[in-house]
């Protein structure tokens, strides 16, 4: 259901405005409005237009926890001020913390020359020749670098007797290779010019003395000094944050407060030394909330109802069962009932869990999915994992209506047996006509209970004709019904209805269908001749009233997708077992079954989520709603000004 | 049908899919827009078809002819995955493509022969087609003379063509180029047209073949190399000897008309009563081989995506592939010399808003 709302107005003056800020905005029970938009400009309010000076220091205490590797928690606890002990506190600490942070900044940017410069060196790990000597060379240039595949065909084809050029390759990879080339001093312009041209790419080594595998050796020997170096900054990082810790988490959360606080400031209208608040709050917790803001000095507080909001609409808080509550993700998914329209998530949550449970049904692997959608919702806190639950609940049930355990269709047989039945309920592959027609059914039961749904909301709102003449009205109920009934006779199935009753019901219906652009307003008592004339009203209406048919028929022939689904699943699991030969192979059933509850669950969830939003929400639902949005500072739900 | 030329038809998959991954206007402003080439090179890398090709390239140290290379390469990759999908015809497309490129290489050494620098050659040959082509390429770079090249190309077809340039002409002190040109381009004509099918077969056809293909690439070059030579005045002879016209969508007599004209002007004005004249009259373009140019793309395109003849579709989008890559050589170049983008993106093909349309 939708939670009943009231506007609060609160005035006060401004001296008092963080106080009734921190005293009733903060728990997640005043959602508040811009209170600009609620009066008139004329009056010369205006909003707060200062900058939050909290944000910085946030951030401050944020590093030096990243710098940690912690995540600061928020505990709802504060103090009251910050004042000027603590800043300078926070600033000494800052300083000591900067202090660390830039030993450690420099010993890892010495970290990395190192990984680089053995990266570097690494490639030339087996020239045997000390680099300094080489580099040292009065007569000869050496040149470091790479060579691509092209390039060295193309060397070795042309210049591999030229006596002025040694390329001594060190290691190869698929494009080419590293290496060395030699050249005097001399003719080094020339040899740069044509190893250029054989897009060798030269490599600027860090200068170093020894063979490049001692060089390498020498490197890691430097990385192993840095990283104890790093070690013992960070010792000492992790020794200032302990002292600290319970100084620097109380600070957080008061920094945190006080900046929740001073956004929600803007909320405010301001006039002189004067404000003005507005907002919503639920109706069981106006009273608490008003008797704690009348205890604050100079505040006058109103309460209205939402009718007198005017042009202004209540957000939508959704409160629900504990089962059904997982389902409003499915609800919110669609857009949140509008304030005062009929919340369907009890709906949502009996429909999809029926319908997952029929299109996946299977004892074992709903258990499964139950058990580890259960693990992942604890774990991960995801809400699809949370509503995943229920449906492997219904699995299983379904599970044993098809007698089907991990895919082995016989294994509950003793049990039916003992129940005194034949044998399992529903063989699918028995009785697939069956099960489609069953599906068909259940699609039109379904259909009708949306069109009720629709009827109890028009009603509720006093929308008399429409909720009889629309087409998910009364009026549409007894059409859908004689359609239902004569089509079902008509196929040799069961008549719901005496055939010519059927046939006048339809008739009746139709014409009132198109006449109810004329009739839902007369009943209501308002205009309710054409605009546009009688001819464009029947013109236009013809057009509406085959859509509405039509769309009677492909809602209620979308349902077959349940039926198929059961089969598929059916189908599924015998072609896993066709693959584990006999006797079965448990590492392919066990294969198997992983895939097809993946599959499944996944497929089954899609149609569930397809079959609910086009074949049913649209028949009784809008959801035009915005979402009640508080700040909650004591279960941190929902931050609206953080 | 029989099952080959069905199993044929996976090309039209293949090349449209490819042609899907074609460069659009905003990836040639963007790549025009590179300041240098190192920017080029990272901007080339992020291309998903170009990627593979220039995996190896270090965009610091990127190259101009080292980027043109590995285009190239990507190209004939193109052609290698496509000529093996396509059964009917595929090895003697295929083999063409190898043809071409060895035509190529080899005016390319000469040009370096006659430039006086035969060494170069070695720097700007490809060394991906040496495992593919008649011609050892290696060979030919240590050629500095006509014996040396004659020496490289022993035991191929192109020393039995190349062999008049043994015996001495007037013509010798213009080049090696200008003598063996004529030969090599004549050999890669004819190895053109011996794919093209007769023309009973493809006479009645709703949609074109390989035939108007080649008869349209043909056209091309041969429209283009006489509109140049009667802009320079060459003896009515000459233009004629030039115009190869042994496969072409013009008849007889209207050759006639158009190798007659005195100069561009009239040219164009015959060449307007042809079947070309209404196309090309839908182009902006200054020399003649620029609209031509034009029109065969927007042929090529339009026959890549409506045509079922999986050898035309493959030759279509080989044709449109190589226009890409000789746009990528513009930007390229365009770079090296530091031009505008705004300069550079009027000298491509294919890369306006809007298509062309071609009958």
């Amino acid at each position: 259901m939708v939670e009943k709302m009231k506007l609060v107005q609160v005035q006060g003056t401004l001296e008092h405005l963080d106080e009734f800020l921190g005293a009733c905005c903060m728990d997640g029970r005043f959602d508040l409005e811009p209170a600009t938009q609620y009066m008139s400009a004329s009056l010369g309010y205006g909003p707060l237009t200062e900058e939050n000076p909290y944000p910085p220091i946030k951030q401050q205490l944020e590093d030096m926890a990243k710098l940690v590797g912690v995540e600061l928690p928020q505990q709802g606890q504060h103090d009251p001020a910050l004042d000027d002990t603590i800043r300078g506190y926070l600033d000494e600490l800052t300083r000591r913390f900067a202090a660390l942070t830039e030993e450690r900044d420099s010993l890892l940017t010495q970290q990395q020359l190192c990984s680089d410069a053995m990266e570097q060196y690494g490639h030339f790990a087996t020239l045997k020749a000390n680099v300094d000597e080489i580099t040292d060379c009065a007569h000869v240039k050496v040149r470091f670098g790479f060579l691509p595949l092209a390039g060295y065909n193309k060397l070795m084809s042309s210049y591999a007797d030229d006596p002025y050029i040694l390329f001594v390759p060190c290691t190869q990879t698929k494009d080419g290779y590293w290496g060395v080339y030699l050249t005097p001093r001399s003719k080094a312009q020339e040899t740069d010019g044509i190893f250029s041209m054989l897009f060798f790419e030269p490599l600027h080594v860090p200068g170093a003395a020894g063979s490049p595998a001692e060089i390498v050796e020498h490197y890691k020997e430097n990385l192993d000094v840095l990283k104890t170096s790093l070690d013992d900054v960070d010792t000492r990082v992790l020794g200032l944050w302990q002292q600290n810790k319970a100084k620097i988490e109380l600070l957080y959360d008061t920094v945190c407060y006080l900046a929740t606080v001073f956004d929600l400031r803007h909320f405010a209208a301001v006039k002189g030394q004067h404000f003005f608040c507005v907002g919503w709050v639920p109706s069981e917790n106006v009273e608490d909330v008003a008797d704690r803001a009348k205890q604050i000095v100079g505040i006058r507080l109103t309460v209205d109802d939402p009718e007198n909001a005017r042009l202004h609409t209540p957000p939508t808080k959704l409160h629900n069962a504990w089962w059904s509550r997982p389902f409003e993700f499915f609800v919110e998914m669609y857009g949140l009932p509008s304030y005062g329209e009929t919340d369907i998530t009890t709906f949502v949550a009996l429909t999809f869990t029926v319908l997952f449970g029929i299109m996946f049904g299977d004892v074992g692997q709903g258990l499964v999915l139950a058990l580890f959608s259960l693990v992942m919702w604890k774990w991960k806190g995801n809400e699809l994992f949370h509503l995943m639950v229920p449906c492997g609940i219904s699995s299983t049930i379904f599970g044993f209506v098809y007698g089907s355990v991990f895919g082995f269709e016989d294994v509950l047989d003793p049990l039916y047996h003992a129940l005194g039945l034949a044998g399992k309920p529903v063989s699918v592959m028995e009785s697939i006509t069956g099960i489609l027609m069953v599906t068909v059914y259940i699609g039109v039961v379904l259909v009708l209970a949306a069109m009720v749904l629709n009827i109890y909301t028009a009603v509720r709102h006093k929308r008399w004709g429409t909720a009889i003449f629309n087409t998910n009205g009364v009026v549409g109920i007894f059409t859908y019904v004689a359609g239902v009934s004569l089509c079902s006779a008509f196929m040799g199935g069961r008549a719901w209805l005496p055939g010519t009753l059927a046939a006048v019901l339809l008739v009746a219906g139709l014409i009132l269908l198109l006449m109810q652009g004329v009739l839902a307003p007369m009943f209501n008592g308002e205009a309710w001749r054409p605009e546009d004339g009688w001819g464009n009203y029947l013109l236009q209406n013809v057009f509406e009233l085959l859509e509405s048919v039509l769309s009677y028929l492909s809602n209620t022939i979308s349902f077959l997708r349940v039926g198929a689904f059961v089969i598929v699943h059916a189908s599924m699991m015998m072609v896993v077992f066709t693959l584990a030969g006999t006797p079965a192979n448990p590492i392919v059933v066990a294969v198997g079954n992983v895939c097809v509850i993946a599959l499944e669950a996944l497929l089954s969830g899609i149609q569930g989520i397809r079959l609910e939003f086009y074949e049913m929400f649209s028949r009784c639902y809008i959801g035009g709603g915005h979402k009640y949005q508080a700040v909650d500072l004591t279960s941190r739900k929902s931050r609206k000004a953080q | 049908m029989p099952l080959p030329s069905k199993a044929s038809n996976a090309v039209l998959a293949k090349a449209r899919a490819l042609y899907g991954r074609r460069l659009v206007q905003q990836d040639y402003a963007r790549l025009a827009a590179c300041r240098t080439m190192t920017e080029l090179a990272a901007a080339l890398k992020a291309l998903p078809l170009y990627a593979p090709a220039l995996a190896g390239v270090n965009p610091v140290f990127a190259h101009r002819t080292q980027l043109e290379a590995q285009l190239r390469q990507s190209i004939f990759d193109r052609y290698d995955s496509l000529c093996r999908f396509d059964m009917s015809a595929g090895d003697s497309v295929y083999r063409y493509f190898s043809l071409s490129c060895e035509v190529d290489e080899i005016m390319t050494c000469l040009r370096c022969i006659d430039s006086g620098s035969p060494d170069e050659y070695l720097f700007k040959l490809p060394d991906f087609l040496q495992q593919r082509t008649v011609v050892d390429l290696y060979k030919l770079a240590h050629a500095t003379d006509l014996p040396g090249l004659m020496h490289a190309l022993a035991g191929t077809p192109y020393a039995k063509l190349l062999a008049p340039l043994l015996r001495p002409s007037a013509e010798t002190a213009r080049g090696l180029l200008v003598q063996a040109e004529p030969l090599l381009q004549d050999y890669r004509h004819k190895a053109l047209v011996a794919l093209a099918p007769g023309t009973q077969a493809s006479a009645y056809r709703a949609q074109p073949g390989v035939r108007q293909y080649i008869e349209l690439e043909c056209d091309v070059a041969a429209l283009s190399n006489a509109a140049r030579l009667i802009r320079m005045h060459a003896p009515v002879q000459t233009v004629s000897a030039a115009a190869r016209r042994d496969c072409t969508a013009l008849s007889a007599a209207q050759w006639q008309d158009l190798l007659a004209s005195r100069d561009v002007p009239a040219f164009k004005q015959v060449l307007g009563n042809t079947p070309y004249g209404p196309q090309l009259a839908k182009y902006q373009y200054g020399v003649l081989k620029e609209g031509l140019q034009k029109y065969q793309y927007d042929w090529c395109r339009k026959w890549l995506r409506f045509s079922t003849d999986p050898t035309l579709v493959m030759l279509c989008y080989v044709f449109l592939a190589r226009s890409e890559v000789v746009n990528l050589n513009h930007i390229i170049e365009g770079i090296h010399y530091a031009m505008p983008a705004d300069a550079i993106l009027p000298l491509l093909v294919g890369c306006e808003q809007t298509e062309g349309s071609v009958n």
